[in-house]
């Protein structure tokens, strides 16, 4: 039942064998060419800081993944120490996992490249709360002279376990708050004028301002990306923006498109729309008691969900008051993820909520085949078929709620699906008190956060104009 | 909360250095000062590895020899993916190892003989960490002010409750050992709360080839392996437990020390005086931060009383938020019970729980919402939580994260079974789980096992405090010229904390 996540089994996966064409061809034009051939110099050796600022599903850890397989595939199965560690950083267990399994995917399915497992653990190190390799436990020892990959959930596993001098180049994917990165301001600032000595010889930091969540004023100021944009004159620093998204459709991301991101994201993923009759959602109805009573919410959604692959449920009431769960949203966001995973049985299905006790209140309610329930601030970097995602407060109570004291959390919520995404809440009262908030508020030292409520207000503004809201 | 060993540093050798150790010395996550010497960490780490194993080996009449080998392989690979240590520096280490742990197992056939130990009977505990908050009486004051910390390195404890015995490991010199025995004394006061019966012991090995037992509460007969010692340390405590108030008041009141002077000189706690030239100062790495510290305004310069009365409000600002954060260290309100815990692996710990059956929204099933937090883990079948309802005196089992993502409430019968999870989060906390994990191998059913409380705290962390004081010792090196070293932020920090001044002036 512990998701842990055997990384040796990666090792030990028959990948399918795809085209390293298909790649070269995507990677082959702009803006990832210019990424792609700055990240390769500095992999070379040449002290270098790298900044692409990405959209939602802008393809950051297939990205690194590819670079990272195709500038290692000759020398991962040599005998012998490395004088070079690369070292990717991400700030889930989730996003480690999932760099892994693309590394692989390409190293043995693009690249071709044969050694055993056994070859490959002496040459990566693979570090997190929830890794584990327990046929091949010396994926998670310490960095020796045979190291050359190193994939870690935070840098100060990494700095501790490092046992031979070696000359490190971080590959960050800066998906949130990660104030370790803090210590290589200055490390980055030294590259910059062109003084790189020491270790640490470069960095290629891809990340979102937009989706940096959990920070405060003065900690948003403190994000990698940020320090680097303030330095990107500099010979030796590039900022390359990213705005393709591979993850999301265009019409789901519509809202987040024009509220966050200035219409610069173009949405390339598959929407999915939903095909049930009504007698199939009438008969999964009866066998879940609990969920009779909505019935009428959820045929009105899935009639919906039929055409859009964007739905938004528009409550009239706001969250329930002085609690962190809401129980009929609960059974409600509960109900919707029953009904999807029986009608749509090959796809995976995220409910996404802001608070753990209203996650833990979705999840009580028995765990459903395909369906994940998890925090927002759990679910930052991850992506699913389909997306459930529940409203927390909308009221604007003194501006201190969940979204008011960070609306960017907004955005991780609206931008985590591949297929589909249905939203339950109220976008009308969220958005009142956005606008509410932006008015009250005079103070300078938060400008920052009103940049975030006009985003969100802007964003909720979209939601409410698209064709799919169902008010209920 | 102060450590066990800033205090009796306090007790044995100088308040001042003492005061200047709390804020300065101790590593921020830890209660070991920086100053052992090379590889003592280790050492201590791997015997908190291999002591659990080995009692209960030595206890069942096995070879020494073979146990410290079949300890250290039974955990090795756990230790070498989740902890910071290396067979390297087992190998490097074994010869040392070995000889703490034949003295040790002396010991323990000694007290197997005369205290009626036996594998079957006891408890093991390593980097066991035990907290004492200050005992309020009913009038509200405080029957014994001794807010700390210690974390021992083995306690043995026997399964009835009644007795058990305190070990440390010493790998300095006997020289100004007194630090120890007061740090002995302190755990052995601690434990007395919970047993009626603790022995306390020190065992030296030390470079120079000594191998030395010193029993602080009985005299020992000759051991075979070892030399021995008895200390009488009965009266020590008495004066250990007035460090904690003189401390807390050099914290706090800015011209605390003539008072704190006095008051030590009634009990024979020393403060030595750089400016008299007292012979210990010449050796102790605090000399000029001292002199500057407890100078007479008149001693200083302007802009040194400036410095000095500034840092002093930082302190306050620091500490009263470190206080508060210690006074709640474990949220005795919210803690949540479970009948049993289970290892999973050697860093997960499955939590499991019957409840009735009834609404999924019950306050009863929702209370366990805790989230993802720091949690503390007790089991109410531990002698050393004997009297955690009082919330003075309390030993957590474990710290990790709970992770209520996995929860699952399976109907069973006319009940419902709730399971979450708690992890080590962190590689530094392995010696504290890889312990207890082999514990549990070892005895899968013992009691400790079930029972459990479960509440959220905080990680103790001094994070802005040692940030303080150690750019304070660093401005005052820089200034009285002992030391040069970044000279330019140095006078950019000392030319923001006097601008600091300004504003408050």
């Amino acid at each position: 039942m512990t998701s842990f996540y055997d990384i040796g089994a990666l090792l030990e996966k028959r990948f399918e064998k795809i085209g390293k064409y298909t790649y070269y061809s995507i990677y082959s034009v702009s803006p990832y060419k210019q990424l792609k051939e700055r990240i390769e110099y500095l992999l070379a050796g040449n002290p270098a800081v790298v900044a692409a600022p990405g959209v939602p599903g802008a393809g950051k850890t297939t990205f690194y993944a590819f670079i990272l397989a195709n500038y290692l595939k000759d020398i991962i199965c040599d005998e012998g120490s490395s004088h070079y560690l690369y070292v990717y950083i991400a700030p889930t267990n989730d996003l480690v996992r999932d760099f892994m399994e693309k590394f692989m995917k390409f190293l043995k399915g693009v690249f071709g490249v044969d050694c055993p497992p056994d070859k490959l653990s002496e040459r990566i190190r693979v570090y997190g709360s929830k890794i584990s390799a327990p046929r091949y436990t010396r994926l998670l020892k310490a960095v020796d002279d045979k190291v050359v990959l190193v994939a870690s959930t935070d840098w100060q596993r990494v700095s501790a376990r490092i046992l031979s001098s070696k000359e490190q180049y971080y590959l960050i994917d800066e998906a949130s708050r990660m104030t370790f990165v803090r210590l290589f301001i200055p490390i980055a600032d030294a590259i910059a004028r062109g003084r790189s000595e020491g270790e640490i010889r470069g960095f290629a930091v891809i990340g979102d301002e937009n989706q940096a969540v959990g920070l405060s004023y003065e900690e948003r100021e403190q994000l990698f990306l940020h320090a680097v944009r303030k330095i990107e004159n500099s010979d030796y620093v590039d900022v390359i923006p990213l705005t393709i998204s591979w993850r999301l459709p265009e019409y789901t991301a519509r809202p987040i498109k024009y509220g966050f991101y200035n219409g610069n994201l173009t949405g390339r993923g598959n929407p999915l729309t939903i095909q049930a009759t009504h007698e199939e959602v009438k008969k999964l109805l009866e066998t879940e008691k609990r969920c009779k009573k909505y019935e009428k919410y959820i045929e009105m959604f899935l009639n919906v969900a039929m055409q859009h692959p964007l739905v938004h449920l528009e409550l009239g009431e706001h969250f329930r008051s002085g609690e962190k769960y809401d129980e009929k949203r609960a059974e409600l966001g509960w109900c919707m993820a029953y009904v999807l995973s029986q009608l749509v049985k090959n796809k995976r299905i995220s409910v996404v909520v802001p608070y753990t006790k209203m996650a833990f209140a979705v999840r009580i309610l028995g765990q459903l085949p395909n369906v994940v329930t998890a925090t927002v601030a759990s679910y930052l970097g991850r992506e699913d078929d389909i997306i459930i995602s529940i409203f927390g407060k909308e009221q604007a109570s003194n501006c201190n709620t969940y979204y008011m004291q960070d609306p960017y959390t907004f955005n991780v919520q609206m931008s985590r699906q591949r297929n589909a995404i249905y939203t339950v809440g109220s976008a009308e009262i969220l958005k009142m008190s956005s606008e509410y908030c932006t008015k009250l508020t005079q103070k300078k030292r938060q400008d920052r956060l009103k940049e975030g409520w006009d985003k969100l207000t802007r964003t909720l503004d979209m939601l409410l104009q698209m064709r799919s809201v169902v008010s209920i | 909360m102060i450590s066990v060993k800033t205090v009796s540093l306090g007790a044995s050798f100088c308040i001042k250095k003492a005061y200047l150790s709390l804020m300065i010395d101790t590593a921020p996550s830890s209660h070991t000062p920086y100053d052992q010497p090379p590889g003592s960490q280790e050492i201590h780490d791997l015997l908190a590895y291999l002591t659990p194993f080995v009692t209960y080996s030595i206890l069942r009449e096995k070879s020494l020899n073979e146990s410290i080998d079949e300890a250290w392989n039974s955990l090795r690979d756990y230790v070498e993916q989740f902890g910071n240590l290396t067979n390297e520096k087992y190998r490097k280490h074994r010869a040392t190892l070995l000889e703490f742990l034949s003295a040790y197992a002396a010991l323990l056939k000694w007290l197997q003989h005369n205290k009626g130990l036996d594998a079957e009977n006891i408890y093991i505990y390593t980097e066991r960490m035990l907290v004492n908050m200050p005992q309020s009486s009913f009038l509200g004051t405080h029957d014994e002010f001794l807010p700390v910390i210690g974390v021992p390195d083995v306690v043995i404890v026997r399964a009835d409750g009644n007795y058990g015995v305190v070990v440390d490991w010493k790998t300095v010199p006997e020289r100004g050992n007194a630090a120890h025995y007061f740090q002995l004394a302190l755990y052995r006061h601690l434990l007395q709360k919970v047993m009626k019966e603790v022995d306390a012991f020190l065992i030296y090995v030390t470079k120079s080839g000594m191998r030395k037992v010193v029993s602080l509460t009985r005299p020992l007969q000759s051991l075979p392996n070892a030399q021995t010692e008895y200390r009488e340390v009965n009266e020590y405590i008495e004066k250990a437990k007035i460090v904690p108030s003189l401390l807390y008041g050099l914290t706090f009141c800015q011209s605390f020390l003539k008072t704190a002077v006095n008051i030590g000189k009634q009990y024979g706690i020393q403060a030595f005086n750089p400016r008299k030239g007292h012979r210990p100062c010449q050796y102790c790495g605090h000399r000029e931060f001292c002199q500057y510290r407890f100078a007479k305004s008149t001693e200083l310069t302007k802009e040194e009383r400036k410095l000095r009365s500034t840092f002093f409000k930082l302190y306050k600002i620091a500490l009263k938020k470190k206080s508060e954060e210690f006074k709640n260290l474990v949220d005795f309100n919210n803690c949540v019970r479970f009948n049993r815990l289970i290892f999973e692996s050697p860093t997960v710990a499955k939590l499991e729980v019957a409840l009735p059956r009834g609404e999924p929204f019950s306050e009863e099933v929702m209370r366990y919402s805790l989230g993802k937090t720091t949690v503390y883990i007790f089991s109410l079948n531990d002698p050393l939580n004997k009297n955690i309802n009082s919330k003075v005196f309390y030993s957590p089992m474990l710290f990790g994260r709970y992770e209520d993502d996995e929860v699952n409430l399976v109907p069973r019968g006319a009940e419902q079974m709730l399971e979450v999870r708690v992890r080590m989060v962190s590689p530094m906390f392995a010696v504290r789980w890889l312990p207890l994990y082999l514990l549990y191998n070892l005895k899968p059913n013992a009691k400790i096992f079930g029972n459990i409380l479960v509440c959220p705290g905080k990680v103790p962390m001094n994070i802005e405090l040692k940030a303080v004081a150690t750019i304070e010792n660093a401005i005052v090196k820089y200034e009285r010229g002992v030391s040069r070293e970044g000279k330019w932020a140095l006078e950019m920090i000392k030319n923001i904390v006097l601008t600091v001044a300004d504003e408050y002036d």
